[in-house]
């Protein structure tokens, strides 16, 4: 379709200097410029950083000795794991949500409805510190709010942050609450394009909520969710924030993510040829899962 | 039959309140917590309700930081930051939605891929960039890299794909220039993401932390989160009820905005996209 | 007596100059009083975090009545902030500060990753005048890089209330079975916690056992031991003092004070610098506290002291002021009264000997029942043994709190356990 349009602008006239020709790259100017100087310098600087060690001050050409060390390094395979766990319990809880926070904000009858949006959205401005803290009370094992509310209800209290899956679960349960009203406010604005005929008309036929919920909410919102899950799933496997300072990446790596795992190489181990292929490592699965998600979605999209 | 067709309304208030209450919580304990000392915060009944140590709290925070040189770093940064992006995004993101050029899915691929880029593996070469360029410690080289970053032109782009090539065509054949077209008519229906943008660009600029740190050498250049991270000094000596206090004033700011524009701004991102 | 009063008049009259000093940011006239004393000029600049800042910032008044021409820039930065800037700055050799206080632990890292970069301080140090463990943190490639700074020998600090509430006396306990019996009555008793240890997040108490026994992840030489006898023998005990449940699991240092302060242990194995957080932390226990040497094991004659935390100041060689940066950290290092000050005014407690010798640390504290707590750190300072911490200390930490956590959360085996770290270690860090 687009082909069509172009054929026939062809025609117009040449007044400018700025022509349908030159105007792509004028538009694009200003971030390729940053584009090249903040991002792509650093990246093939520290891309070849990972082919070397550093000790003693200098760092000597090492081929894929680090990439090879990092195979075999078995807090790699943890955190990756631990990412994994992350993002196959977290992101699909958070999309749906999402979608459920938006559509039930978004009910006609709704009263307070700017003040239930703006406090569902609020978790994503907090400050890193205050979250922190009040994460690290509420899941505290002998006298946390957590526990406090699971033994009233008559359950036995978990040791959060010294178990294996405590610690996990207390880094998802945190990670949704930062996040989920964030993404709420894009599904709202995805929801907000559906063109209220089609849920009339659809109502006029008899069609339940759970109906139209599925019948038209979802497809329509189809792309944003995409949009919710790509962006979601890039956060989460850079995950850092949480591990580091929830858990500190504990008990027995089990919470530590790649991002945390990284961050200790370079900052704390001093390891940067190794960090640096560390993170080439994230970036190569960040793409293949991007590409998947996008792959599997588009069909229905287009 | 009537209730197979909505939710019924308790059940959405319900939700929502559970909802809007867990979300809120926190900040709640953050004002709480600003009126009392460490102990009442770390004892293992942490005090719920306000105490009497905001004077006190104050004064120890006033002692160590400069709050309103903070605030005016952090309004620097976080506007000119955000105007940046809405400005340079969405020009990009329009080049790549709606013009055939050579090399566009190549340059798009390319910064797709750099979204994936952790931060942390280019502070280095970005650091010794900035002090070749005699930057070190100014907002310009705090500013710039963020900027650089993919993300708001993936959003940009993403939103103007479905903007008609048909209103662009019409108004070139009226005899528009490319950029009247892109600032006349293609900017104005695309509130919607612009807010969204803004929102995002506005949040991760207003609490930046690593980059800020490395880059920023002198206290009077600091941040809310760097300088906050400063009063985490040492385990062993943490005042949890000044660093509170301090994270009220980074958030309200945040929040008086939020609520001030509010409307403004929830219709910004939600408003209905080609109908206004 | 004499000395206390002398160093309470001199802290007196620093404080008034001090004040008197605010306003002319730290420029000071130059009174002809100092233009003898050579040649020191030019800008300093410091890095140091929270208390240590304040009282290099005390100091400096003190420096700049001698030094005129010498000034002064303090930056104030938490100990990650520290950390995270010295990475960058160091990997591009640009924006250094002319001095910068660093953890003991971590010193022979940054001598080791960046050799060269730090000036070299052995010609000008006194070294029989410090703990010999303070000094081995300094020590990279047989150069004194660093100052010693505050140290911290570690001791058992009990609660004196709890031990009476369970007809627990002190001086019975010698050795850690003595410790762990103790302990079992206190539960039954009290219900109480004998011993707070994190024991998912930390090897803390692991680690000190470990050098009581003279042992340490590395040896003289830097090469990884962690599966040694003493190593297995240190761990065994650790699961032991678990398995008889009577220690307090803490996974943070907050959970930690606020378990102190709702009485849910009677002790905990810490550095002389905990008596500051103590008294910050549950001022209302004033009195109950006291302090004992950590129990050895059962078949030593005399257990070797442990130590934990405490800094070291260091001076990069980038600094164009190098010269003047020296002589002002010698100046606060090698001082008694500055030492003094500092612990008197900021809690640090030094690792100059002759500091140590002083009035003050002599006396009794109120807080811990009038106990002569700081004479019992500096004994115990003295016979830390000389640890070699390499550059791998951050990561094998890591790793061995990793360690603490299998064999004391999943009753993993101690010695396996150990056997493979010691693998994993020798072909991370290449011996």
């Amino acid at each position: 379709m687009s082909q069509k349009t172009e054929d026939q602008s062809s025609i117009r006239k040449k007044r400018y200097i700025v022509t349908r020709k030159t105007a792509p790259y004028i538009f694009l100017f200003p971030m390729i410029v940053l584009f090249a100087v903040f991002m792509v310098y650093p990246i093939i600087h520290s891309l070849l950083l990972s082919f070397q060690d550093f000790s003693e001050g200098i760092y000597t050409f090492c081929g894929i000795q680090n990439y090879v060390t990092l195979l075999k390094d078995p807090i790699f395979w943890k955190s990756l794991k631990n990412t994994f766990i992350y993002l196959i319990v977290q992101v699909p809880v958070m999309v749906v949500l999402s979608l459920l926070f938006g559509v039930l904000v978004e009910q006609a009858f709704l009263k307070f409805r700017a003040g239930f949006r703006i406090s569902i959205f609020l978790p994503a401005v907090t400050a890193l510190v205050a979250y922190a803290i009040v994460f690290k009370l509420l899941f505290n094992t002998d006298f946390g709010l957590v526990n406090h509310m699971l033994r009233s209800l008559g359950f036995e209290g978990v040791d959060w942050l010294n178990t294996v899956w405590g610690a996990r679960m207390a880094i998802i349960i945190a990670i949704t609450w930062r996040w989920t009203g964030y993404n709420t406010i894009i599904v709202i604005a995805g929801l907000k394009s559906i063109p209220t005929e089609l849920y009339e008309s659809a109502e006029i036929d008899g069609a339940s909520f759970w109906q139209k919920f599925l019948y038209i909410t979802v497809p329509m919102v189809k792309s944003i969710l995409l949009f919710v899950s790509i962006t979601s799933t890039i956060g989460t496997l850079q995950l850092f924030d949480e591990s580091f300072i929830l858990t500190g990446g504990g008990p027995n790596n089990a919470t530590i993510t790649i991002g945390h795992y990284l961050y200790d190489t370079g900052f704390t181990y001093y390891k940067f040829g190794y960090a640096a292929a560390l993170s080439y490592a994230l970036v190569i699965i960040i793409g293949i899962l991007s590409l998947i998600q996008f792959k599997v979605t588009k069909g229905g999209e287009e | 039959m009537k209730s197979g067709r909505t939710i019924p309304k308790v059940v959405t208030y319900v939700v929502l309140i559970i909802a809007a209450f867990i979300s809120l919580f926190p900040f709640y304990f953050m004002f709480v917590s600003s009126t009392n000392s460490n102990a009442d915060i770390l004892s293992a009944a942490p005090k719920m309700f306000f105490g009497s140590h905001l004077m006190e709290n104050l004064k120890n925070l006033n002692d160590r930081l400069d709050l309103g040189r903070i605030l005016l770093n952090s309004c620097i940064l976080t506007f000119t930051y955000t105007l940046l992006s809405i400005l340079i995004h969405s020009m990009a993101g329009y080049a790549l939605a709606k013009f055939e050029f050579k090399g566009k899915g190549l340059m798009f691929g390319i910064f797709m891929i750099t979204m994936m880029i952790p931060g942390q593996v280019m502070y280095v070469p970005l650091f010794t960039l900035m002090n070749k360029i005699g930057w070190a410690n100014t907002y310009q080289a705090v500013i710039l890299p963020g900027l650089a970053g993919a993300f708001g032109i993936f959003l940009m782009r993403q939103n103007m794909l479905s903007f008609p090539l048909s209103l662009i065509e019409a108004a070139r054949i009226d005899g528009c220039g490319e950029f009247s077209i892109f600032f006349r008519i293609v900017m104005p229906t695309m509130k919607p993401a612009l807010g969204a943008l803004a929102i995002y660009m506005f949040m991760s600029m207003w609490n930046s932390f690593m980059w800020p740190l490395i880059i920023l050498g002198t206290k009077s250049m600091y941040n809310f989160p760097v300088a906050l991270s400063m009063l985490e000094g040492v385990a062993w000596r943490k005042d949890y009820g000044v660093i509170m206090l301090a994270t009220v004033f980074a958030v309200l700011p945040i929040l008086i905005v939020f609520l001030v524009f509010q409307k403004q701004f929830i219709a910004g991102v939600m408003g209905g996209a080609v109908k206004e | 007596m004499k000395k206390k009063l002398l160093s309470i008049l001199m802290a007196a009259a620093m404080t008034l100059s001090l004040a008197a000093c605010t306003g002319n940011g730290g420029g000071g006239e130059s009174s002809d009083s100092g233009s003898g004393e050579g040649g020191l000029s030019g800008e300093v600049t410091v890095w140091s975090w929270d208390v240590a800042l304040a009282h290099l910032e005390a100091q400096a008044e003190r420096f700049q009545e001698k030094y005129p021409d010498v000034d002064f820039n303090f930056e104030e930065m938490s100990v990650t902030q520290v950390y995270q800037k010295m990475t960058t700055c160091l990997q591009s050799g640009i924006g250094l500060p002319d001095i910068v206080s660093l953890e003991g632990e971590q010193m022979q890292k940054f001598g080791e990753k960046f050799p060269g970069q730090f000036e070299d301080f052995t010609d000008m140090i006194s070294k029989e005048d410090f703990f010999p463990i303070k000094l081995a943190e300094c020590t990279s490639d047989g150069k004194i890089i660093a100052y010693p700074w505050d140290s911290g020998p570690c001791g058992m600090f009990y609660r004196t209330d709890l031990f009476e509430d369970a007809g627990i006396k002190a001086e019975d306990i010698v050795t850690w079975d003595d410790f762990i019996e103790a302990g079992k009555v206190m539960k039954e008793k009290t219900g109480v916690d004998m011993l707070c240890m994190a024991e998912s997040r930390n090897d803390q108490i692991y680690r000190f056992m470990l050098m009581e026994l003279g042992g340490f992840y590395f040896d003289e030489n830097g090469k990884t031991q962690v599966n040694s006898p003493e190593s297995i023998q240190a761990m065994e005990m650790c699961k032991r003092l678990y398995e008889e449940k009577i220690t307090f699991n803490n996974s943070s240092w907050d959970d930690m004070m606020a378990g102190m302060s709702s009485d849910k242990f009677a002790c905990l194995a810490e550095a002389v610098w905990m008596v500051g957080s103590i008294k910050d932390g549950v001022p209302d226990q004033e009195g109950k506290w006291r302090v004992m040497p950590l129990p050895k094991f059962a078949d030593q004659e005399e257990a070797m002291g442990a130590s934990n935390g405490g800094s070291v100041l260091a001076v990069p060689t980038a600094s164009e002021n190098a010269e003047a940066a020296k002589e002002f950290v010698k100046f606060c290092m090698e001082d008694v009264d500055a030492n003094v000050e500092g612990f008197q005014n900021y809690g640090l407690y030094p690792s100059y000997l002759p500091a140590l010798e002083s009035d003050v640390f002599k006396e009794g504290d109120a807080f811990f029942g009038n106990q002569q707590i700081f004479d019992l750190f500096t004994e115990i300072g003295k016979t830390v043994p000389q640890i070699n911490y390499t550059s791998n200390f951050a990561e094998a930490l890591e790793m061995s709190k990793n360690c603490v956590a299998q064999i004391i959360l999943e009753g993993a085996d101690p010695t396996e356990v150990l056997n493979a770290e010691q693998k994993e270690m020798e072909s991370k860090f290449g011996q």
